[in-house]
């Protein structure tokens, strides 16, 4: 049995409605008209991601179910065609992640081998959350403890007591955040970074567990990864950044893993990550970004929100007007670019 | 010169990322806690030299496990700075930052933070 990785811990958001959308008539503006209109209607989003193919864009969302009905209405309402399906779930965030893809391969691995495929998947700059639908979230919990040993929680009835209380204070304290501009703790930038995405069968997801394990071995660090819905129902994209190759060599080593697979590389690209207070329970935050994107004409290639972080990833040759419009609508005390 | 260690705890695992992203450009070397049991562990298995410490946790909050601290003659001298969400725009909340000076915390930083604030707390504390 290889060695357990100790890691921080992990979060589970129960009782919630993944909806996943596919909007493929090549509006750019998609991602920030959607997001615009659920803030309006003060929906919240507790996970989210995006990502770009060819000008279609494939969106993620989690939100409370109180609010799935609403969704659901602002979708038919005004984006009548676009195919969506949608599950009750949970989200399940392990972390930290610490950049190191060898925690991916072997969440992914022991997720292949109980034969558990999450609905999505998306990165802050601590977690990797991933959407499970509510038959294997039990299954999922546990499969954790095999990979993973965890100091706070050693079994998963440890953890379950460790979530109860607080309720109350938690929201008080999340209501009395209503700043104008929204304030961050700080914004990292990372350059010199390359985009894949891959389009594979959601039961591959284990396979590319040993390509991240490869990446591991290459001293190749993660700085982005999400899963995006594919227009073949059983299939899905997943989209991660690593630190620039100059070859091809990260898409030859997925291809040696699995031959059939499509996928493709841009590069050079910039990631960036930004986290403040209660973003994860909070309306509206990331609909000011895209809107500001949007007004400034950055083309977004990717972007996941979850836990409480917004993390994306453009072009190489816009980092200074992406700095510009996130610091137009966020406080933002200070940049930090990472090596 | 040895790498100050600093420990830092909160139960928002992003921000414990970004705190610790600011003291490793710093040049400190940085331990990471989730909650203020795993926290107490952590001060037990390696001294800090500095204690970055959340209030509302899980299992035990950062009030408590500070008391504790500061009460225990091996660990009193830790500096800890306390990092509180909640003050006068939550009046019914038992948290307050005058309860955290009172639990004999070294300093506190109100959230959101300032992570260049934050420095000028934690090296006047070094």
């Amino acid at each position: 049995m290889a060695p357990q990785t100790r890691l921080g811990g992990f979060k589970l958001l129960k009782e919630v409605v993944w909806i996943s959308l596919l909007e493929s008539n090549q509006n750019k503006g998609f991602p920030a008209e959607f997001c615009h209109l659920l803030a309006g209607e003060k929906i919240n989003l507790l996970f989210l991601t995006c990502g770009n193919h060819n000008g279609a864009w494939g969106l993620d969302i989690v939100a409370d179910p109180d609010n799935a009905d609403k969704v659901f209405k602002l979708i038919e309402e005004n984006f009548g065609k676009i195919k969506y399906e949608t599950v009750r779930g949970a989200v399940l965030s392990l972390f930290p992640h610490k950049s190191d893809p060898e925690i991916t391969a072997a969440l992914l691995d022991v997720f292949g081998k109980e034969g558990i495929d999450p609905n999505a998947l998306a990165y802050s700059n601590s977690a990797i959350s991933a959407v499970l639908r509510k038959e294997i979230v039990d299954k999922a919990t546990k499969s954790l403890f095999e990979p993973f040993s965890f100091s706070a929680y050693r079994t998963p009835a440890d953890w379950k007591l460790a979530q109860k209380g607080k309720e109350q204070l938690y929201k008080e304290v999340v209501a009395s955040y209503q700043e104008k501009q929204p304030k961050i703790y700080a914004l990292e930038w990372q350059d010199g970074q390359e985009l894949l995405r891959v389009n594979l069968n959601r039961r591959d997801l284990g396979v590319m567990g040993n390509a991240f394990r490869d990446f591991s071995g290459k001293d190749r660090a993660f700085s982005f990864l999400v899963s995006n819905p594919s227009s073949e129902k059983t299939a899905t994209n997943l989209l991660f950044c690593l630190p620039e190759s100059g070859r091809q060599d990260s898409t030859n080593m997925i291809r040696d893993l699995i031959p059939e697979t499509l996928m493709d590389r841009i590069s050079p690209v910039s990631v960036f990550s930004m986290n403040g207070p209660h973003f994860g329970d909070r309306y509206g935050i990331a609909s000011e970004l895209l809107t500001a994107f949007d007004n400034a004409r950055i083309d977004l290639l990717a972007l996941s929100c979850s836990i409480h972080s917004i993390t994306g990833v453009v072009p190489a040759n816009q980092g200074d007007s992406t700095i510009d419009a996130i610091q137009a609508c966020f406080e933002v005390p200070s940049v930090i670019r990472k090596p | 010169m040895a790498k100050k260690y600093i420990l830092v705890v909160d139960d928002d695992p992003d921000l414990v990322e970004t705190v610790a992203m600011m003291l490793e450009s710093k040049g400190c070397e940085v331990g990471r806690a989730y909650d203020g049991v795993e926290g107490e562990e952590s001060v037990k298995e390696r001294r800090p030299d500095l204690i970055v410490l959340d209030v509302m946790m899980p299992r035990k909050d950062g009030y408590v496990l500070c008391s504790e601290l500061k009460a225990n003659e091996e660990t009193r001298d830790i500096p800890i700075v306390l990092l509180t969400a909640v003050g006068e725009a939550v009046p019914t909340t038992t948290y307050t930052h005058a309860d955290g000076m009172s639990t004999e915390a070294d300093d506190y930083i109100a959230k959101p933070i300032d992570t260049a604030g934050m420095w000028e707390v934690v090296s006047s504390l070094l």
